[in-house]
């Protein structure tokens, strides 16, 4: 379809304005330099309500990359500072750079010596973004922020000793209360673990009474808050068995879900999509005829029936041949839930790479996405001064909502 | 709601003259899909034929194409099974691949016969259209007059940088 010149522009203008309102705020966000009149409509509160009523819902994943590295290592500022996001429909990324990401270092830059040792994004949800900044392991401060928005908050420091493992952070956004939670898992291997929330109504940190190591437990490897309530995985004393826990705030009690693992599980990991909790696992099958390999495993956590069910199983073979990487290694996946509310494709984003693909459960279809805009490892080791130190690199993601209104007022917690 | 129709009771039938007087008639359930002819019909009844001066019988015919479908997406049939919403989606998007002069006068016919749902299906299908257009051609196509100073589109970019990149 090609929109002749001159028919449009008789248009009545409430047209004009609901056709605005289908549009993705990425877009609107442009649009607004279309003319004084556009750019009062996009900021007018009676148009983001109608955006709410017609725009998408949950096409943005955020994805980010971060380098886990030691501080002899030189690495650019602008690739640890930098947030980016997938729109899915338009199949197009953003990125938001650390120019534009104010606030975030402020506080720090005064008592420490501006180099960061450490900071990468923890932990995501419904538009606010957690940072753990540590600096010569003697500092760690969390910060929390909405990069689109460019506001941020420093939390209260925690009075826990800082951890050689890094801490499992869940951030849990009630928007309508405008609050949130933190949750701070300390979490030193073969020790107990020690679990902190911060609530943002109080500004305060505070211990959980109850610690999940007299179910006999000890690190934990996953974590996500659902229905009210923290799920975790942890290891259990013996070695490969892993256990799903939650936590319930009001009640301060602990309760085991039945789940069931794979053989030989793996990198086990929860995710919440839809309303609905999932977990994500490697199986490696070990047979004398074809030898060894593995298989990545999508299971919904039914909490009400207190079991478990396996969506859909990939061979590593498989993903392989789309990834073009060995071995390959998710960094998250996201369950997609259709409208029969069928788990009927998974989005996969890879470690190594930072290639992003969707996975259809019915029938096997690969929709290889565009690469994540850091995606290129080798641009950045030429950068890298490190002395033939390994230098990681890890990715989290996650689906979020962008409302019009929430870009343009300045964010939800202002 | 949608109109049910008493199984008692004859389907009732609605005439509508279109702008170059041509004559359609229809059941009254097709016709109460659009908010402006209900309100009429409610008013006069069924009896006089309502003419819709703004609307020739080609887009007419479209329209009514349209109010057809969706009411017989509502009905249930004993010995059919229900049409799934996978299904409405394809025929929408089927019928909303037209010319854009012929969207263009639906979009105008839907708003005027207010049908909330195809005015929204033609409103999704042009903002599909323009949403990979940049501001300058978004001015040409709708001719619209860039009344921004340098100065005040820099201070709008600035604002949300990573949007224009």
């Amino acid at each position: 379809m090609i929109l002749t010149e001159g028919l449009w522009s008789r248009l009545p203008l409430e047209i004009i304005d609901r056709v605005l309102s289908f549009l993705p705020v990425p877009v609107l966000c442009r649009f607004r330099c279309v003319c004084r009149r556009w750019n009062v409509l996009i900021s007018k509160p009676s148009f983001h309500d109608l955006c709410d009523l017609n725009g998408r819902k949950e096409t943005y994943l955020f994805v980010t990359r971060y380098l886990i590295y030691s501080d002899w290592c030189y690495v650019d500022p602008t690739f640890i500072r930098t947030m980016c996001f997938l729109d899915l429909d338009a199949r197009r990324w953003y990125s938001i750079k650390a120019d534009e990401h104010r606030g975030l270092y402020d506080d720090l830059e005064d008592d420490v010596p501006p180099v960061v040792y450490d900071t990468r994004i923890v932990a995501m949800d419904d538009g606010l973004v957690c940072d753990l900044i540590r600096k010569y392991d003697t500092l760690t401060v969390l910060v929390v922020s909405d990069p689109i928005a460019q506001m941020s908050n420093h939390l209260p420091a925690l009075s826990c000793p800082a951890d050689e493992a890094l801490p499992i952070i869940v951030m849990a956004v009630d928007s309508v209360a405008r609050t949130y939670r933190v949750f701070f898992v300390n979490n030193r291997a073969r020790a107990d673990t020690r679990i902190f929330v911060y609530e943002s109504a109080t500004n305060k940190w505070r211990g959980l009474r109850n610690a999940p190591e007299r179910l006999g437990v000890s690190a934990a490897l996953s974590a996500v808050y659902f229905r009210e309530a923290l799920y975790m995985i942890f290891q259990t004393d013996a070695w490969n068995k892993y256990v799903v826990l939650s936590y319930n705030m009001q009640e301060d009690m602990w309760r085991e879900i039945s789940v069931r693992f794979p053989d030989k599980p793996s990198n086990p990991q929860l995710v919440v999509r839809d309303n609905r909790l999932f977990l994500l696992v490697w199986s490696f099958i070990r047979s004398r005829e074809r030898g060894s390999s593995s298989s990545f495993e999508v299971n919904e956590v039914l909490v009400d029936w207190n079991a478990s069910k396996r969506v859909l199983q990939i061979t590593s073979a498989h993903l392989q041949s789309y990834f073009d990487e060995e071995p390959v290694d998710i960094a998250y996946g996201i369950p997609c839930v259709d409208s029969n509310g069928l788990c009927s494709s998974i989005i996969l984003v890879s470690n190594v790479s930072g290639k992003v693909i969707t996975y259809n459960a019915v029938n096997g279809a690969v929709d290889v996405l565009p690469a994540h805009p850091l995606g290129e490892a080798s641009l950045l080791m030429e950068e890298v001064d490190f002395d033939g130190l390994p230098v990681y690199e890890t990715y989290a993601g996650k689906h979020m909502n962008l409302s019009v209104r929430d870009v343009l007022s300045q964010g939800l917690f202002t | 709601m949608h109109f049910q129709g008493s199984p008692n009771m004859a389907e009732k039938r609605v005439k509508l003259i279109s702008s170059d007087n041509d004559e359609f008639e229809v059941d009254e359930a097709v016709a109460f899909e659009s908010e402006t002819l209900r309100n009429m019909i409610q008013d006069t009844g069924t009896n006089v034929p309502i003419s819709i001066p703004n609307v020739s019988s080609d887009i007419l015919a479209k329209v009514l194409e349209y109010c057809s479908y969706h009411a017989e997406t509502m009905e249930t049939h004993d010995d059919k099974p229900p049409i799934t919403d996978a299904q409405i989606r394809e025929w929408d998007a089927d019928f909303v691949d037209v010319h854009p002069a012929t969207l263009y006068s639906l979009i105008l016919a839907a708003n005027y016969l207010n049908i909330k749902n195809l005015l929204d299906l033609i409103c999704q299908a042009v903002a599909n259209n323009i949403r990979g257009k940049t501001a300058v051609e978004i001015r040409k196509i709708l001719h619209i007059q860039d009344d921004f100073t340098y100065e005040e589109e820099m201070e709008i970019r600035r604002e949300t940088k990573w949007a224009f990149d």
